[in-house]
């Protein structure tokens, strides 16, 4: 059905828009709905909620510090995270999904927004109540070349979490360290070792293992695979699923790569200039898309079969840039379906189906 | 512990002293080699196949580093024919960007020397007079077909062939645009290198035609720096000025790899565009197992500095022979792919570069391996006219029929 819509011609469109009303309307809506949404008691099965969250960074100020222009690198993204499950977040590069990642460990500080941890909202915790909870929240990087220090060596780096956070007596660390070294699939040889002696592939399982000796609840993957080789890819996607069904863990991973994502996710969320444009689970988005960007971006995955004749979905242009977004709907400037409402009324981030949200007029018909 | 550390591969100073003596004495000869002043008769050739228009013969370029000396490209031969997509795959070390920088001969001294082997070019050139100047014939200048051998060439002559016949996209549109300079400066200098007798007028002209082949328009973009356009603005830009000198070879060194996947459709779509246009060929290098079977007609698939298998992009994609190649397509995740199962891997890494071991460099990641393959490395086996492997599951095969 949504599929036809899409499709369908857009018609000549007469209303005239009044921007300037339009934008505050929306806010007022805007803010009514966040002011509901943040009294609503927390959901008891899930790990992670995160809720309207809004972060801007200053890009001019005057001399008394007050911001003249802010860049929005996230701008109302909310979804539910439940242990054991893995949350795929997709876009291209600018579109904030490394910055939501980081927002959710509160490496950033939100602008505006609730996270939700474990049953606690932990938005506005200081850094010694941080530190506390981070020990249940991890982080993989994208580039396991510059995010190992140089002058430790790989016991020396898995050790160190172990005996901060106190999750083992000193006694035991060193055991504890090998067993998790074998898990990761890292050899106990390696224990004395530095990290300039190993591949890009052994150096990313170094970074898992250190994730992990905290025992984490919720791991972010920053676009853990996106430095490292085919066949090595498929090596550390495994690693990373038989660890999931181990230990129960939460996973947050963020690529731009869609066949990874669709691979290890349960559920996938697309963002575009800082919005998200698409949520549900991995069967919704895939067999039935949306949004029309999340139906570009697919088409535009090379598929490795010379044979198949790929019908894409031409995006025309490029990105535009988040400190300047187009007004109404982001992605008005390169949707071919785009229709006049477009341009002024930014639509509205509604469900659809059972769990599968989107943002666009085309889905709501005349 | 000093014991350990040997096995590790650890040289002392005195080994490196020794080694860096050794690689002086060689590096030296080879400079002098590529320095020379030589007759055009010393590295005119002649091709095997006149259909192609590049032919690469047993390859072989070396960087002499202190901790030994590394085989980047290691006996690597194949053809690119004309009109044709060739692209070239392997992971990151395999080699795949030494060879093409050897064709172009920008392979960094004198660390790095080209030590063995042709490199034959079909080059479309202005016939000269005594003194070097072009002759005149109609409108133009009177053309001429030459063979060269790429890799005897003196380094002062190549500048017949770098830029001119064969033009090069790198992978960071970023770091190879020059900051200092607009758009259209550095567009107009390929023209007036490249073309005798050129004007300002015939160059901007040049230039904005190229620039609208790309699907730019010139008037905003002509006198703009590098840092005003986006990551795929810049990527056109600089695949106008690979055209702008009409090249019959293109070498497209991971054109997608910095791109957004979107942007990266627009790009693919406009070489596509852009080969039927020039009638050129183009050598594709990426990592990209989808981004080969869009665009190329024929598939090299290296690894460790050598070619483990070639042939079209059917034989590669349907029939592949080779294990690795097998490994490398299954352990790929794709769109369509039942997940629920665990994704193939090849286990292991890649062997040191400084030390490759006597038999098959797969062999230690090989799931198919036999005892044969602890021998010598396997030669290449033909399978079909244009299907070639390199493995000994195929040899017996063939000799048994």
């Amino acid at each position: 059905m949504a599929e036809e819509k899409v499709l369908n011609t857009p018609k000549a469109d007469s209303t005239v828009y009044d921007d300037a009303a339009l934008a505050a309307e929306y806010k007022a809506k805007r803010e009514k709905q966040q002011q509901e949404d943040f009294q609503k008691p927390f959901d008891p099965d899930v790990i992670l909620e995160v809720r309207h969250l809004r972060k801007c960074f200053p890009l001019k100020k005057t001399v008394t510090g007050k911001v003249t222009k802010e860049l929005v690198a996230v701008d109302d993204v909310s979804f539910k995270l439940k242990a054991g499950e893995t949350l795929g977040i997709v876009g291209e590069s600018g579109c904030g999904k490394t910055t939501t990642g980081r927002a959710i460990l509160k490496l950033h500080q939100p602008t505006a927004g609730q996270i939700i941890f474990d049953g606690k909202d932990i938005t506005h915790y200081n850094s010694a109540q941080m530190r506390q909870i981070r020990k249940e929240m991890q982080i993989i990087f994208q580039d396991p070349y510059s995010s190992l220090p140089p002058r430790s060596t790989v016991g020396g780096i898995l050790s160190e979490p172990v005996e901060v956070h106190k999750i083992v007596p000193k006694e035991q660390v060193k055991e504890y360290v090998l067993e998790l070294m074998e898990k990761c699939g890292l050899r106990d040889y390696y224990y004395e070792r530095y990290p300039h002696e190993f591949s890009g592939g052994q150096r990313q399982r170094i970074c898992i293992a250190r994730a992990l000796s905290v025992k984490p609840k919720l791991v972010i993957c920053d676009e853990p695979v996106s430095a490292l080789d085919v066949s090595i890819q498929a090596q550390i996607i495994n690693l990373l699923k038989k660890l999931q069904r181990d230990m129960n863990l939460a996973y947050v991973f963020i690529s731009h790569d869609l066949s990874v994502v669709k691979f290890i996710s349960d559920k996938i969320g697309v963002m575009y200039l800082g919005a998200m444009m698409e949520f549900g689970t991995k069967e919704a988005i895939f067999t039935n898309p949306l949004h029309p960007y999340t139906k570009a971006l697919f088409s535009a995955v090379p598929n490795p079969d010379p044979t198949a004749k790929t019908q894409r979905i031409k995006l025309q242009g490029d990105i535009p840039s988040p400190a300047n977004p187009p007004k109404g709907c982001r992605f008005h400037t390169r949707c071919p379906y785009a229709k006049e409402i477009c341009k002024h009324v930014t639509p509205e981030y509604k469900e659809y189906g059972e769990g599968h949200f989107a943002a666009c007029h085309l889905l709501d018909g005349e | 512990m000093a014991k350990e550390k040997k096995a590790a591969g650890y040289l002392t100073g005195k080994e490196i002293r020794a080694i860096a003596k050794e690689n002086r004495k060689i590096t030296k000869r080879l400079e002098a080699y590529k320095n020379r002043k030589a007759e055009e008769a010393e590295f005119l050739t002649e091709m095997k196949n006149p259909e192609n228009i590049l032919e690469i013969e047993d390859l072989h370029t070396y960087f002499f580093t202190e901790q030994g000396t590394v085989k980047a490209v290691n006996g690597v031969s194949y053809d690119v024919p004309k009109n044709a997509v060739v692209g070239v795959v392997g992971e990151s070390g395999c080699g795949k960007s030494v060879t093409s920088m050897s064709v172009m001969r920008l392979i960094q001294g004198p660390a790095g020397q080209i030590v063995e082997g042709a490199i034959r070019f079909k080059s479309w050139e202005y016939k000269r007079d005594e003194k070097g100047q072009p002759i005149a014939f109609g409108d133009g200048y009177e053309m001429v077909e030459k063979i060269y051998d790429i890799a005897k060439m003196p380094i002062h002559e190549i500048h017949r062939i770098r830029g001119k016949q064969i033009a090069m996209i790198f992978q960071e549109p970023m770091t190879s645009l020059n900051p200092v300079f607009t758009i259209g400066e550095q567009l107009d200098e390929v023209t007036f290198i490249h073309t005798p007798g050129a004007t300002k007028e015939m160059a901007k002209a040049k230039s904005e035609e190229m620039l609208r082949l790309v699907g730019i328009i010139p008037e905003n973009v002509y006198k703009a720096f590098p840092h005003e356009l986006s990551g795929g603005m810049r990527q056109r830009v600089m695949i106008a000025m690979a055209l702008a000198a009409e090249p019959r070879l293109i070498i497209a060194d991971e054109p997608t790899t910095a791109l957004d996947v979107t942007i990266q459709a627009q790009i693919l779509d406009l070489l596509q565009d852009i080969k039927n246009k020039i009638d050129g060929s183009i050598l594709l290098i990426t990592h990209d197992l989808g981004v080969i079977a869009e665009m190329a007609d024929y598939v090299v698939v290296m690894y460790a500095g050598k070619v483990i298998e070639k042939g079209t992009v059917y034989e590669i994609f349907q029939d592949p022979k080779h294990p690795y190649t097998i490994g490398l397509q299954k352990s790929k995740p794709t769109m369509g792919l039942d997940d629920s199962t665990e994704l193939y891997n090849i286990p292991g890494n890649v062997p040191n570069p400084i030390d490759m071991p006597d038999h098959c460099y797969f062999k230690e990641r090989c799931a198919m391996c036999t005892k044969k393959c602890s021998g010598d490395y396997p030669g290449m086996v033909q399978l079909s006219p244009t299907h070639f492997v390199a493995c000994h599951l195929y040899e017996e095969e063939k000799e048994n029929g």
